[in-house]
């Protein structure tokens, strides 16, 4: 690990793949000037080293880590989550790191890398929680259906918590921004990846209880006590575009464009078809 | 169904309590369900509340006539009554969807309180034994529910919460003449029997059902009568201390309805108010304060313009300094701009060496409140003067400043005794030369 060389690694974009990104760079001793995943690409003057996601060089880096302690594994694991932005070079001057100073590493806050990736699993963390209540399933014939855009991979995270509360169900929840998909059946939870795919319109018989939903929130504010900044603070915009009760006030907020400043929302919404 | 939840939710609203904290279940294979110890919020209100829990009443036709409530028997009102089945059906139906984090069940007094404390219980049966849920339930113990039924409904639920509604005796007397002190603080007594005693059952058989394991509480409306802030803070203490409450919610009253003895329907929610009991709530039961340090006969009110803490700081500055390298929590924890999570980590930070001011920021002390307070090692922050504008500047927002600067110019003249404290006093008490 001398010299920094004028070389960018690309990889997969797997977790595996991140491991053989990091197995790679010791073998190879060098540091390269930035890792793209294939999707995310761009074209460089620098040679490019494609790195080849395989399960030994990632078995033995993450051996490696655990070695340290089970805290470091989980800080490379959550870090692979987040979406700091460079979060791979970070997890690579992490390990550098690591391998000269040891375990404590992790807890030496005034470095750059340990400082960015605490506060992007923070942000991790605190977003999957906010899913697991924001979440909203739609139930397609005994199946329950849920869309979501999170930020960062927060999926693998929130899997227990929805497997050990809803253990008979069948559900499938979709993370739209990683294209992801969570499916979870009698045998267990999975993941998978997927190419778009749309979903079928929702049945007039879960229309009438998202209707019943929509109504209890409406009915549950209370009108003195109006705060729309304290409401925005704790559930911001950018998790209404997938949560029943808030879709449509998204929806009037659009078409009332952004000129009119006043936007009652606690006018009851335009009832649905059948109650 | 639809106007039915709506009528039910309309009328359950006014309670705040919707934490759905406290218990720790995990799921299990035969069912549906499971309790988060910190619980989950699932959506917001427009008013910024949290949705945590299906928080509707069991009926809302009232047989008292307690002026306060929309739904008092004397008032026109639309009234709907969930049957058990309609409501254990539709919790999991939200529930199944992650709507909810469970069910909150309050009701009405319909006929007499056994009659509704059954019908409530109906619905805990449905959902624990039928539908095997293993969700948050809070439920109501309706005043004057006979012990059998508190017991059974407590073995279900996860809270329980018994409503105090009004701070005094003579409010109550005033504004709800069916219900009696006694009457409220029974049950609460008795659910509290039920938990220690589960307690010591627990210790003796592990799968001894749990009764309430997340602890009751209640809640009080706030400015329905002229009780002081002073008095309230005094009961809410109280109510901690003999009947190991886990929370006080306080409710600003919102006038909804008209009343002989009730402010008239335009006033305002005292929110500010609110705000500052909860505050002085949290001093309470996180930071070791007591109620008569607080506030006190003297002053029964609390400042509008700095929070109960800051105001208790300002008015013992021979507390202060507090030296952040060798104080202890209680100490820490009296310092203004230093919470709970903070004092932890200054006490944890310590043992790695001395920490400086540039340190304290990094641990996230509100430096602009607390420079005023600590000392790092026997120094001052650099530069900073203490005298009495800018310390109350920086225990308030700008605006709040402008608007307490205002009031103050026109009290000097009128009532110079109001003041806080004067200019000298801050330097003595800070430079020590008394």
């Amino acid at each position: 690990m001398s010299y920094r060389s004028n070389i960018v690694y690309v990889y997969d974009g797997s977790f595996d793949g991140l491991l053989s990104v990091i197995f790679d760079a010791f073998s190879r001793r060098e540091v390269p000037e930035h890792i793209f995943t294939y999707d995310n690409e761009e074209n460089t003057l620098f040679a490019v080293h494609e790195v080849e996601t395989a399960d030994d060089k990632a078995k033995r880096v993450a051996k490696w880590l655990r070695g340290f302690s089970g805290d470091v594994f989980t800080v490379f694991y959550y870090g692979y989550l987040t979406c700091v932005k460079n979060k791979e070079m970070e997890l690579l001057m992490l390990a550098i790191k690591l391998n000269k100073e040891g375990k404590n590493a992790i807890f030496d806050v005034s470095s750059r890398a340990v400082h960015t990736l605490n506060k992007g699993i923070l942000a991790l963390k605190n977003e999957s929680h906010l899913f697991c209540g924001f979440v909203r399933f739609t139930e397609y014939s005994g199946v329950l259906v849920s869309e979501i855009q999170p930020k960062n991979i927060v999926l693998p995270v929130i899997l227990k918590h929805f497997e050990t509360r809803f253990p008979n169900e069948r559900y499938m929840i979709i993370d739209r921004t990683h294209k992801s998909i969570l499916i979870h059946d009698y045998r267990g939870s999975q993941m998978a990846n997927y190419t778009d795919f749309d979903l079928p319109p929702i049945p007039p018989n879960e229309l009438m209880i998202q209707d019943l939903w929509c109504g209890f929130y409406d009915t549950a504010a209370i009108d003195q006590r109006r705060n729309y900044k304290c409401r925005m603070g704790h559930m911001p915009k950018r998790y209404w575009a997938t949560m029943t009760e808030m879709k449509a006030l998204l929806r009037d907020e659009t078409i009332r464009s952004i000129n009119t400043e006043r936007h009652d929302a606690l006018a009851p919404r335009a009832a649905g078809t059948s109650h | 169904m639809y106007e039915k939840l709506c009528i039910l939710a309309d009328a359950a609203k006014y309670d705040v309590a919707c934490t759905s904290s406290g218990s720790s279940r995990a799921g299990r294979k035969d069912g549906i369900g499971s309790a988060v110890e910190g619980g989950i919020c699932h959506s917001f209100t427009a008013d910024g509340r949290c949705i945590s829990l299906l928080k509707v009443l069991m009926s809302n036709a009232c047989s008292y006539d307690c002026e306060y409530c929309v739904n008092r028997r004397s008032n026109d009102v639309k009234r709907a009554t969930f049957t058990p089945r309609e409501l254990a059906q539709l919790t999991i139906d939200f529930y199944r969807r992650n709507y909810i984090e469970g069910l909150f069940l309050s009701s009405a007094v319909v006929g007499s309180p056994d009659a509704t404390s059954e019908m409530m219980l109906k619905v805990l049966l449905l959902l624990r034994n039928e539908y095997k849920f293993y969700g948050y339930i809070h439920v109501k113990a309706i005043p004057g529910t006979d012990e059998k039924l508190l017991s059974a409904l407590g073995t279900l639920a996860d809270r329980m919460s018994v409503n105090i509604e009004l701070p005094s005796n003579d409010g109550l007397k005033l504004l709800a003449p069916d219900k009696k002190k006694e009457d409220i603080l029974k049950p609460m007594g008795f659910i509290k029997q039920g938990i220690s005693q589960n307690g010591s059952d627990l210790v003796k058989y592990r799968h001894a059902p749990k009764f309430v394991p997340a602890g009751q509480s209640t809640q009080m409306i706030i400015g329905a009568t002229p009780d002081s802030d002073y008095k309230i803070l005094n009961l809410t203490s109280a109510l901690y201390k003999k009947y190991s409450l886990k929370r006080v919610f306080f409710s600003a009253y919102i006038p909804i309805v008209d009343g002989r003895n009730l402010p008239a329907l335009g006033t305002k929610p005292p929110l500010l108010r609110e705000h500052r009991l909860y505050q002085a709530d949290w001093l309470l039961r996180f930071y070791g304060f007591e109620a008569s340090e607080i506030l006190d006969e003297n002053n029964p009110d609390f400042n509008p313009y700095i929070d109960p803490k800051c105001n208790w700081a300002i008015n013992h500055m021979e507390f202060f300094p507090v030296d952040v390298n060798k104080a202890d929590r209680e100490q820490l924890l009296r310092v203004p701009g230093i919470g709970v999570k903070c004092a932890y980590k200054i006490l944890k930070a310590r043992k790695a060496g001395k920490l400086d001011f540039d340190g304290l920021k990094k641990l996230g002390v509100v430096l602009k409140r607390a420079k005023y307070f600590i000392t790092c090692s026997g120094h001052t922050m650099q530069g900073i003067k203490i005298e009495y504008a800018p310390v109350m500047s920086a225990l308030m927002s700008g605006a709040t400043y402008e608007a307490y600067t205002m009031q103050n110019y026109e009290q000097l003249s009128l009532f110079d005794e109001n003041r806080l404290i004067s200019k000298e006093d801050v330097v003595k008490c800070l430079t020590g030369q008394i």
